[in-house]
């Protein structure tokens, strides 16, 4: 008799090969070629960020100098 | 009227009961569909046996019904199955560099999660536990949503790393297994009874899905669910459904039950 618990066998059957189906290895490679360039993004942008900060020490430091200076001439 | 597995099944067998159809609540599916699960030994057990007794008594093929909520259960969590088996693949991938901040965030989102169903099954072997807790299997929806932010580096405007990962790795797997449940299962309308179900929520203090999945089986014309939730069966007591409804559970349930249920001459609590 073909009855339904045998159905649900075949159910779990066919969910477990939805699941287990084999993804394409260049649709992997599409998806580590975003994640690995994202992140080299990121490191580029904390780059950025931290040339931007060295920068703007360097400024604060020649101004601080100037600063100092001008105090120096004045006295 | 409430049975353990082993009776309802014996039932069958001795052809003193019929069932064209038979209600089931998302756990029992769940766990079935889930070799993970700590219950998927009960579930199998179950499923085996009910259809060994349907063939020895020659019974008619019954009708399997779910409704609409027991569905989106069941695809929630093969939706997280997919994306925590698949971002531990991911992590373990040797071309996957990813940076700090996201590998801690998917470690330590894994970690917290494998904790998780370790402290379960320790309680479960320890019989502190007998309610199955299927929210602790996968990760978690906030769990989700920071290794998504982690993954999404960027704004979320170009947050294609995960958009690809969903792409990937879940594609049109969830279509596909709805389908495929579609097709084996009546799927009923949830009930649109939303005074019912505030009610059964109210006085019982169950789960609001619960509560909408109950007043679906309450109102149909199915006599029979399957559940592993206490829940289900403390409403069918308490809300006065038991006259027609039977709630078929593990064997377990009843030692929980002791205080609402009372003994028949057979020594069967209900």
């Amino acid at each position: 008799m073909k009855n339904k618990i045998g159905k649900m066998e075949r159910l779990k059957k066919s969910i477990n090969e939805i699941r287990n189906e084999k993804v394409d290895e260049s649709r992997i490679d599409e998806l580590l070629e975003i994640l690995n360039e994202d992140n080299l993004n990121v490191e580029v942008e904390n780059i950025d960020d931290n040339e931007g900060l060295a920068a703007s020490a360097n400024i604060a430091a020649e101004n601080l100098k100037k600063e100092q200076r001008s105090e120096a001439e004045i006295s | 009227m409430k049975q353990r597995f082993p009776e309802f099944i014996n039932k069958i067998k001795d052809k003193k009961i019929t069932i064209d159809k038979i209600f089931f609540d998302s756990n029992i599916l769940i766990s079935y569909f889930h070799e993970s699960s700590s219950a998927y030994d009960t579930a199998t057990k179950f499923f085996s046996r009910f259809d060994a007794a349907l063939a020895e008594s020659a019974s008619k093929e019954p009708e399997f019904v779910i409704c609409e909520r027991v569905l989106d259960e069941i695809l929630e969590y093969e939706k997280r199955k997919l994306l925590s088996d698949n971002l531990k693949s991911l992590k373990e991938n040797k071309r996957f560099r990813p940076s700090p901040k996201m590998i801690a965030e998917i470690n330590n989102c894994l970690r917290t999660c494998s904790t998780r169903v370790r402290r379960e099954e320790a309680d479960i072997k320890e019989g502190k536990v007998e309610v199955f807790d299927i929210t602790k299997w996968f990760l978690n929806d906030d769990e989700i949503k920071k290794i998504k932010r982690s993954i999404s580096s960027k704004d979320t405007e170009h947050a294609h790393g995960w958009i690809t990962f969903c792409k990937v790795y879940i594609n049109s797997r969830i279509s596909r297994t709805y389908k495929k449940i579609c097709e084996e299962f009546i799927v009923l309308k949830n009930t649109k009874n939303i005074e019912k179900v505030n009610s059964i929520c109210e006085m019982t203090g169950m789960g609001y899905s619960d509560s909408i999945i109950f007043q679906t089986f309450a109102e149909s014309d199915i006599s029979y669910i399957g559940s592993f939730d206490f829940d289900i069966l403390y409403a069918n007591e308490v809300l006065h459904t038991n006259k027609t409804k039977t709630v078929i559970v593990p064997s377990g349930y009843f030692g929980e039950m002791k205080y609402v249920l009372k003994t028949d001459e057979d020594g069967i609590q209900y």
